[in-house]
């Protein structure tokens, strides 16, 4: 039987493939300064306290370097890339008062259609502002707020203060004090005590023009008792200058609350992201992040749990596909601080064309956590040789009483299950997506449904190949 | 005349350069019940992988031929949609995929039009309770965490749903306890009419009380040793493969 | 045939220069082009290391297998007052269908401050098959480098036991690069880390060639304040197809203050492999120690077994029963005086 070589299929993006003409209202001169950042604070209206807290950030950031691991971040110029632009409008409350350009990106994106579908209320980003911001009567009647970032700076300054930037510091790593410098947009949810939303909560983010930088601030405060999912799911079309995305992601669970915080991230081919997503769980607190990594050039992505409460929980579940000209680094991280505190991380990833998928765990154990379980579960497929996949887990228990488990499988499509499915009638081509999308199910299966699809869509190829 | 199936011509088939089977003639028309007996190592499940277009599998001579049309060349898949069907002996796990949504993939697949989701669920319930098959495992994912006979059930109930001409059984009764034995034949039993056929691959009796075959076969070493009735079978039940393997050495 | 006795008489450690049939041990053993090369072989801890030993070496020999030779060779090292730092130096070269155990034994004698460093470097031709077995042995304060480097061809097989149970402060390294089609190396690594001491291990295997398997087991004991950093890596170069590559640890922690790290990588760049790892730390599995007991056993006997077969899939990779034993009795010993 002759063997023909596999050929593989990029996926298809012309779905996202589109742009609106530019034409924004303002837009800062590209490279870092103290004026530049000083600007976006005027703009906003910031209180001064934030005005200082970001050139203290801009500080951190000219004096640190960048991290010395990961995938190479030298195509990266910040001097390029505008931080900040405002679109011609301002707050809308809702979906017919928004101006039409604007209007017709997300109609594409499918999110009035979401809106109907029972979802609680939609914070839209347009080039780094809130465009559109509704909130169904029944959430807001519940007390709970839902708003952007900077009417919550005004709004609720007290528990912004409280709050902001404190689990992500500035001097973590480059990326957050530069965050914390020129933050614009996002998202800030306070839901009290005893109060359960039942639909979930999402958000959009966008990129449009050339250059622009997204740095979105979602700030999550979960009083005790209470529980929310939240949905953030990003798209950007494609340009040739380099975007970068260095958004924050802080999630305060209270004392037996629940959240869920899951995510699409389908940043297109030349984006690099770099996000900081951190949660601080308290006392049997549970936190559950869910997360599909398809698009962006670069990622450098670990969600982190703090176990801080005693019996408190954290649950990573994720997949990472990595196609031509991607690498993908992403992982999850737990730190058991306290007694009787659980864990699990699931990751799958695939690599296809060239792509490079890194797998990053860690799992700590403080010296005073007693009774912690954890696991740990990686598993990756490769498609073809011409890609790389590595796993890279940590484990670092200073507790002798904690029950630790890893394990990790790395390998291709197995010839013998896909000659089974052909037994069936079912096509070479297609068996191999069916047992690509089967290895992706346990993701797809924490997704809402458009979600799901949208994944199954995403993991579209075309092969051709001979098996043995 | 009843139409022929499958003709089997000559065939010699290799792997890694090592000869495993020799000179395989078979032919098997609509209604009959072939048997493939020998012992363990003969080449059986070899056989009936050859015939199905196993890829590791390479022909060195001959042809098979389905419904008048050569498929020697052709993939699985291709085989399956012409209406082969092979019951595996050990049914590979797919995790992510489960047994409905697979099954009702295959169906449209080989009838090349999309099976209605209601409809075919409906009929699977009704497939799966004449196995005594548990409903739920049709939402649970293809035989993973299957016990040796749930995979056996699962196998007799894809051919069931798939109606093949042509299906062939590669030991389904190996790992079966009584019950279980006695279901899968009348599932086998329950398939079996005039217009299709089998190919029943065994090396004990146990599964043929049930049924009676048209044709038996004794394959020993790679080579087809014996041809004949049912009373082949009580041949060996009495006196096991032994006077074959006389035969098998002077074929060689 | 005689065993050769390497046991330490001169101002150097070196082991007493012998030839037989199969085999040859001693400064002419190899020719030092060849000792050059295979001196530079790489090892697990890294060139450093490497090349401080190599310059200031005081133990050590070149070997060279030829032969089948059934009985282990065993070089046996003592630090004691007279030789407090033993630096040894070793390059082996096991030749083609050759078949070979060496055992190195790391012994101490009285009260000190000892230093111990030492690179064995191997090179195994086709088909041969080589066994190393590294020993430390006896309760002790000392700084302990272990560090090894093999060199595979087409089909060689070799095994690398490490027994690490005695040193303050142990550092463990092995590099193995399976070049050759078929080769396929197995690494088991026992350790026992009590009181205060440090484990730091680093084992690489490199796939390059078809076909190629390889095996990192560790199994080990923390108690009291002990640490222990193990470091794996299983690296699938690009074209190693249909290679496995698979690594365990398997930790029982007893202290209130230990401190146990693992990172098991696994690189790949070949699609057409298996590689898997797996790790777990803890405890004693409460239902196997019921079971024991269950069996008339009491608590401490029982956990004895437990923990003592914890270390028998390693254990069992050494075939010299006397040897195995002298270190399971070793275990024993130590553990005699914990809590556990």
């Amino acid at each position: 039987m002759s063997k023909k070589k596999t050929k593989l299929e990029e996926m298809d993006f012309s779905r996202y493939d589109f742009r609106n003409r530019e034409d924004p209202a303002y837009k800062v001169s590209n490279g870092l300064t103290k004026e530049i950042v000083s600007s976006i604070s005027q703009e906003k209206h910031d209180p001064s306290w934030m005005l200082d807290f970001r050139l203290h950030c801009l500080e951190i950031y000219d004096h640190l370097k960048l991290p010395s691991w990961g995938p190479s971040l030298k195509e990266l110029s910040l001097d390029e890339i505008a931080t900040y632009v405002k679109p011609r409008t301002t707050m809308k409350d809702s979906w017919e008062e928004v101006p039409l350009q604007i209007k017709d990106t997300f109609e594409r994106l499918g999110i009035p259609q979401a809106e109907r579908e029972s979802l609680a209320g939609v914070g839209a980003q347009y080039d780094s502002e809130v465009v559109y911001h509704n909130m169904q009567k029944e959430v807001s009647e519940q007390g709970v707020i839902y708003t952007d970032m900077e009417s919550a700076l005004t709004e609720h300054e007290d528990m912004v203060k409280k709050y902001f930037m404190k689990l992500v510091p500035p001097f973590d790593h480059k990326f957050a004090a530069l965050h914390g410098a020129v933050w614009s947009g996002g998202s800030f949810v306070y839901v009290p005590e005893g109060i359960h939303v039942k639909a979930p909560l999402q958000s959009y983010f966008r990129l449009n023009a050339a250059g622009a930088g997204q740095f979105e601030h979602t700030l999550i405060i979960l009083a005790p008792g209470s529980s929310l999912h939240f949905i953030e799911g990003c798209s950007a079309p494609k340009y040739n200058v380099l975007n970068l995305h260095a958004g924050c992601v802080e999630l305060y669970v209270g004392e037996g609350a629940r959240l869920r915080y899951s995510t699409i991230e389908n940043w297109s081919k030349n984006m690099m992201n770099l996000n900081t997503k951190r949660a601080k769980v308290e006392r049997n607190g549970t936190i559950e992040w869910v997360s599909g990594s398809f698009g962006s050039h670069i990622s450098m992505l670990y969600p982190s749990s703090l176990l801080v409460g005693e019996g408190a929980h954290s649950q990573y579940t994720g997949i990472t596909f990595a196609g031509k000209g991607q690498i993908l680094d992403t992982g999850a991280k737990v730190i058991h601080s306290a007694p009787n505190t659980t864990s699990s991380i699931s990751t799958k990833s695939i690599s296809k064309n060239g792509g490079v998928s890194i797998t990053r765990s860690q799992v700590s154990v403080a010296a005073k956590a007693f009774g912690v379980k954890s696991t740990v579960s990686c598993e990756s497929l490769m498609l073809d040789s011409l890609s790389r996949s590595d796993t890279i887990p940590a484990m670092d228990i200073k507790n002798d009483q904690a029950d630790i488990g890893h394990e990790a499988r790395i390998g291709r499509i197995s010839d013998q299950a896909i000659y089974y499915l052909m037994t069936r009638g079912i096509g070479e081509k297609d068996a191999r997506t069916l047992i690509v999308r089967g290895f992706a199910d346990p993701i797809a299966k924490e997704l809402p449904m458009e979600y799901a699809v949208e994944m199954n869509n995403l993991i579209n190829l075309e092969m051709e190949g001979s098996i043995g | 005349m009843a139409t022929e199936l499958l003709r089997v011509q000559d065939i010699a088939a290799e792997v890694q350069e090592k000869n495993l089977l020799e000179h395989i003639n078979l032919v098997i028309n609509e209604g009959e019940i072939h048997v493939l007996m020998g012992p363990n190592g003969a080449g059986k499940s070899t056989l009936g992988n050859v015939i199905m277009g196993h890829p590791s599998y390479h022909i060195s001579h001959g042809s098979v031929r389905f419904l008048g049309e050569d498929i020697t060349k052709m993939t699985p898949d291709k085989r399956a949609r012409k209406g082969l069907f092979l019951s595996f002996q050990n049914p590979e796990e797919v995790p992510g995929v489960s047994l409905e949504n697979f099954l009702r993939t295959a169906k449209s697949a080989i009838k090349g039009e999309e099976e209605n989701v209601f409809v075919f669920n409906l009929a699977l319930k009704k497939l799966m309770k004449t196995l005594d098959m548990d409903p739920s495992y049709a939402d649970r994912q293809l035989n993973v965490g299957f016990s040796g006979g749930e995979k056996k059930k699962s196998e007799i109930l894809q051919m069931l749903a798939l109606e093949p001409r042509l299906a062939i059984l590669d030991e389904t009764d190996s790992g079966l306890d009584i019950d279980a034995v006695r279901i899968v034949s009348q599932g086998i039993k329950a398939f079996h009419n005039k217009s299709n056929a089998l190919l029943i691959i065994t090396h004990n009796t146990k599964i043929l009380e049930n049924i009676t075959p048209d044709f038996v076969h004794i394959l020993v070493k790679g080579r087809l040793v014996a041809q004949g009735d049912a009373s082949l079978i009580r041949t060996i039940e009495q006196k096991g493969y032994a006077p074959f393997f006389e035969t098998q050495e002077m074929l060689s | 045939m005689t065993i050769p006795s390497l046991n330490v008489a001169e101002k150097e450690q070196r082991p007493q220069s012998s030839k037989s049939n199969g085999y040859e041990i001693g400064p002419s053993a190899l020719p030092s082009e060849q000792k050059r090369k295979i001196a530079r072989i790489q090892t697990g801890s890294g060139e450093n290391l490497s090349c401080f030993i190599v310059k200031n070496d005081n133990a050590g020999c070149s070997i060279r297998i030829d032969g089948q030779i059934k009985k282990p060779i065993e070089i046996a090292y003592e630090l004691n007052r007279e030789y407090p730092t033993i630096i040894d130096n070793t390059s082996i070269l096991i030749g083609k269908e050759a078949k070979a155990t060496i055992v190195q034994t790391y012994r101490v004698k009285g009260e000190g401050d000892f230093f111990h460093a030492g690179s064995t470097h191997v090179r195994v031709g086709p088909y041969a098959q080589f066994t190393l077995v590294q020993i430390q042995m006896t309760d002790s304060s000392t700084f302990d480098f272990q560090d090894t480097g093999f060199e595979l061809e087409e089909g060689a097989q070799v095994s690398l036991i490490q027994v690490l149970l005695d040193s303050q402060h142990t550092y463990a390294g092995a590099k193995a690069l399976l070049q050759g089609e078929g080769s396929s190396f197995h690494l088991g690594c026992i350790y026992l880390g009590d009181g205060i001491r440090t484990i730091d291990t680093n084992y690489v295997v490199e796939h390059h060639g078809k076909k190629t398997t390889s095996n990192i087991t560790a199994r080990g004991v923390l108690l009291d304040s002990a640490s222990k950093m193990f470091r794996g890596t299983i690296d699938f170069k690009s074209g190693t197809k249909g290679s496995k590559g698979s690594e365990e640890e398997f930790a029982l922690l007893f202290g209130p203050s230990v401190d146990n790290k693992s990172v098991p990588l696994i690189l790949c760049g070949e699609e057409d492999v298996e590689g898997a790892h797996a790790v777990s730390s803890g405890r004693i599995d409460a239902n196997a120690l019921l079971y024991l007991m269950s069996r008339g056993l009491d608590q401490k006997h029982s956990k004895k077994l437990l923990i003592k077969g914890q270390f028998f899939p390693v254990a069992k990779m050494i075939e010299d029963e006397v040897l195995r034993q002298e270190i399971l009795d070793t275990i024993e010993r130590r553990l005699e005086n914990h809590e556990y």
